[in-house]
Order: structure tokens, then sequence, then C-alpha cells
């Protein structure tokens, strides 16, 4: 995680320096919108990661396995679907967590509704994607991708 | 905007893909880049095909599934998700703009920068 931290700010300060290069004016002004936009969506960064924090010390390892391999089929993969949407976890564990599942006998398409809800929607960022996209699109985006996460999930179990 | 705006079609999808693929961080950085390019006139479509990009289709979170969850997982989970994106693209945009206009009014949400 520090490692791509450090990968993209490196590519922001090369970005930066030509922006420099080619046009000092614009890009002096370009860093403005940018330090306004920092201090516009601060309080929903802020927010983001204390929900995360919440839940994801709520919403414990095991809760989650309990909750997903208690129930397969429909039911099954629309509850990991769910569970997906509400916890929000970085990619390096919730990978090892899917592959636990899936060896203790966890339905394929459940787990695959797990990760894509989980990496897709978040509930925790619903505010700030609101504020930066607009309540319509959030809504229509989320509702599609959840079905879309429905359609993979009811596939993979077929094709598995 | 010639490229991701009202205009572009197929190529606009696949670029769309592309940049969502490249950089890695958490799924709430791309949320102000998607505004970003969205006040700059770009199609709801590809915004959201970004969004999903960005989110689903990394290559190091691909070879993360790999390693945990099998390459027939990986392999079926990526190919249906590849498949699915641009579908739910162009339906987000046709039911967030009943009147059949591809860019989003966003002026008046979003911050000017």
């Amino acid at each position: 995680m520090q490692f791509a931290a450090l990968i993209v700010d490196l590519a922001m300060v090369f970005v930066l320096l030509l922006a420099v290069w080619r046009d000092r004016a614009r890009a002096l002004q370009a860093l403005k919108a940018s330090l306004r936009m920092l201090v516009e969506l601060f309080p929903f960064f802020i927010l983001v990661t204390v929900v995360i924090g919440v839940v994801s010390s709520l919403l414990t390892f095991e809760v989650i396995s309990g909750f997903i391999s208690s129930e397969a089929g429909v039911k099954g993969i629309f509850t990991a679907a769910l569970i997906g949407t509400v916890v929000h976890m970085p990619s390096l564990v919730a990978f090892p967590l899917a592959g636990f599942l899936l060896r203790n006998g966890t339905d394929v398409g459940s787990v695959a509704a797990f990760i894509t809800t989980l990496t897709m929607i978040g509930l925790a960022m619903l505010p700030l994607e609101v504020k930066t996209l607009g309540g319509r699109v959030t809504l229509l985006r989320n509702l599609g991708c959840f079905g879309m996460a429905l359609t993979i999930a009811f596939l993979m179990g077929r094709l598995l | 905007m010639k490229y991701l705006g009202e205009t572009s079609g197929v190529k606009g999808f696949l670029l769309s893909i592309a940049l969502g693929m490249l950089p890695t961080g958490p799924a709430y950085l791309a949320f102000p880049i998607a505004a970003a390019l969205l006040r700059k006139g770009a199609r709801i479509a590809n915004i959201v095909i970004f969004l999903s990009a960005w989110s689903c289709i990394k290559l190091p979170q691909e070879l993360v599934e790999l390693q945990f969850l099998g390459l027939e997982f990986m392999a079926a989970r990526l190919l249906l998700t590849i498949m699915l994106v641009i579908p739910v693209g162009l339906a987000v945009e046709r039911l967030a703009s009943p009147l059949g206009k591809r860019t989003a009014d966003v002026r008046r949400r979003t911050p000017p920068f």
C-alpha cells in the first residue's frame, strides 16, 4: 500500500513539473483549484475513513464468514452481495478472506457476489460520491453495480 | 474531451476502462477525478465505466485474486466483469438523463475547480 502511494506521488510530482514547464500560469491556476477541491472534500474523506473503521471493527472476519457460509443459492448470493456493500476492506485482505470462504465450501456465486460488491460499492463512500457526482448518477451507478454483481454471481455459479 | 465526450463511441469505452485500470488507489480517490471529467463534458457512460474499471479491473488486484482464488475463478469473474461494464454504463447513462443527453450538469453540485 505504501509503495503504491509512493508511485502515485512520484507520478503527481512529475506531471506537476511537466505542467509548470509547459505553462507556468495555468499550472498555478490548477494548483489553486486542486487546493480548493481538497478543502471542499476533506470532511468527506474523514467521514469515509471513520465509517470504514467503525464498520470493520464491528464486522470481523468471523462474523462475515459466518454470515456468508451459512446460506447458499439465491438467498446466499443476495446476502453476500449486501455484506460486500456494507463492508469495506483493502483487496489485500478481501481476497484471502474470499479464498478462505471458497476453500471452506462456500458457494462460488456467493463469493463472487461478495468480492464484486466489496470492490465496487462502498456504503461509506456514498456521501463523497453524492457530493462529487450528484445524487442521481450515484443512485443509478450503485444500483447498476449491485445488479451487475448479482449477474456475475449467478453466471459464475453456472459456469464453475 | 474528444475522447470521452458525447460523440465518443467504442473507443471512449475502451479508453475509460484503460484509464480506470492503471492507477492504484482506493475507490474514493476516483470520485474527484470522475467529477472533474464529468464537468469537462465526459459522457456519463464513460464515467461509470471508468469507476467500475477502477474498482474491478485492476491489474495488481487480479494478480492477488489469482493467487488466492485460483485461475478459473479469477478469469471467469474478470471476463464477466469486462462484458458487463459497458452495458451497465450505458444503462446508467440512459436512466440518468431521460432526455437523451449524454453529459451531466454537475456545475451546481461541484466546486469550481
